[in-house]
């Protein structure tokens, strides 16, 4: 018996000596997944027809109209509170997450966790990494848990076309699965703009984030 | 058929399904992580993530390879978040599996090929799970983690060097156990 058979053999007694909980994990799936379907049926509720809106925002986006447009939510759409920074707004947040982007945490009405909305209002990016640095802190990762306020299909990636304030070249970050944790590194401190697309594209929103400079 | 008719038997369909696909799925999480708790993670994200779309999965002509992609694509997107503060280790210690949920017999033999895997890259772990557990051939491995077949071939062989030289004779003693 050669090394490869050896290999599938040993996998198999290892693999097939365990006793999967399979009750927990049918339920625990069941259960996480119909959590995804009533934050879905919220969203589709409360907000009918943003998707469209948010994909003619990027649309002018990659027509190359700035990043004001993506900016300035259509009147129809949710406007996150606080006041917007001029410079690189929206607004880092600490208080609640918007209940669709609760789910997993223990605590959630606590607030404390510093959190981004999209500027549509269709995607959340929470700050585990705050402050996000450039490049990357010694003492913290550019760690970002992206929410996506509606279902998507697991098999596309969620998309990061970043821009920093003031130029124009596009980094591009691919983040496989969708809305999910995420390390987002970014070549230079400063403000960037993020236009986020996921769901083979039929999902858009966008917003900015501010990478300060690491400490030497 | 009543809408809420139709969601239980849509629930239904699908706990069937998840009752007869969990243990694989698991067992493949299991191979692949190593960790009890984020086995049953990723299995049950892997779930819930069928169940929201069971409809068009369930039309599937294979809906077991669809649960078993988007469980890859889970891991791979677990593996990109811990890839900075997760190493290979030399640790043998083989975490979270609650007592009495550990295989019943021979733990020396399991801790023996997971601590092999264990010490290899989480890709070339996951390019032999698929290929000697999963036993899916080179091109449907270098489908499901996104690269190509030349670079599943090269990983292949270094991993497999790799866990010849980690195991040593252990592995040969294995089917014996």
């Amino acid at each position: 018996m050669d090394f490869e058979q050896q290999l599938t053999v040993a996998m198999r007694a290892t693999a097939e000596r365990v006793s999967p909980p399979v009750e927990l994990l049918v339920r625990g799936g069941a259960e996480r997944g119909a959590r995804m379907r009533r934050r879905r049926s919220r969203y589709a509720m409360a907000f009918g027809g943003a998707v469209g809106a948010a994909a003619v925002v990027a649309v002018a986006l990659a027509a190359g109209l700035g990043r004001t447009a993506a900016s300035t939510p259509p009147a129809s759409q949710p406007t996150p509170t606080g006041s917007a920074s001029v410079a690189c707004g929206p607004p880092v947040r600490t208080d609640a997450l918007p209940v669709w982007a609760q789910a997993g945490f223990s605590n959630p009405q606590a607030g404390g966790v510093p959190w981004v909305m999209g500027s549509q209002g269709d995607i959340v990016a929470v700050l585990f990494g705050h402050p996000l640095s450039a490049p990357e802190a010694k003492d913290h990762s550019n760690k970002i848990l992206w929410v996506a306020s509606s279902e998507q299909d697991p098999m596309q990636p969620l998309v990061v076309d970043a821009v920093k304030d003031g130029t124009t070249q596009v980094v591009r970050r691919t983040i496989a699965n969708g809305p999910g944790p995420s390390y987002l590194d970014l070549p230079t401190p400063g403000c960037w703009h993020l236009d986020l697309s996921w769901d083979g594209g039929k999902q858009r929103d966008s917003l900015n984030l501010v990478y300060v400079k690491a400490a030497p | 058929m009543t809408g809420s008719d139709q969601v239980a038997s849509m629930d239904e369909g699908f706990e069937s399904f998840a009752a007869a696909r969990s243990g694989p799925l698991f067992r493949t999480a299991w191979l692949l992580t190593g960790d009890w708790q984020l086995a049953e993670d990723l299995v049950q994200e892997t779930l819930a993530r069928v169940y929201l779309s069971w409809r068009r999965v369930a039309r599937m002509d294979n809906p077991a390879a669809y649960a078993r992609r988007v469980l890859v694509n889970a891991h791979t997107s677990y593996r990109r978040v811990r890839r900075n503060s997760e190493q290979p280790t030399a640790d043998l210690a083989v975490r979270g599996a609650p007592n009495g949920a550990r295989p019943a017999d021979d733990p020396d033999v399991r801790l023996t090929l997971l601590d092999g895997l264990g010490r290899l890259d989480r890709t070339d772990r996951s390019v032999l799970v698929l290929r000697y557990w999963e036993d899916l051939d080179v091109n449907a491995t270098a489908d499901l983690l996104g690269m190509s077949a030349a670079n599943v071939r090269t990983r292949s062989v270094r991993a497999l060097a790799r866990l010849r030289a980690a195991l040593g004779a252990d592995l040969d003693d294995l089917p014996a156990r």
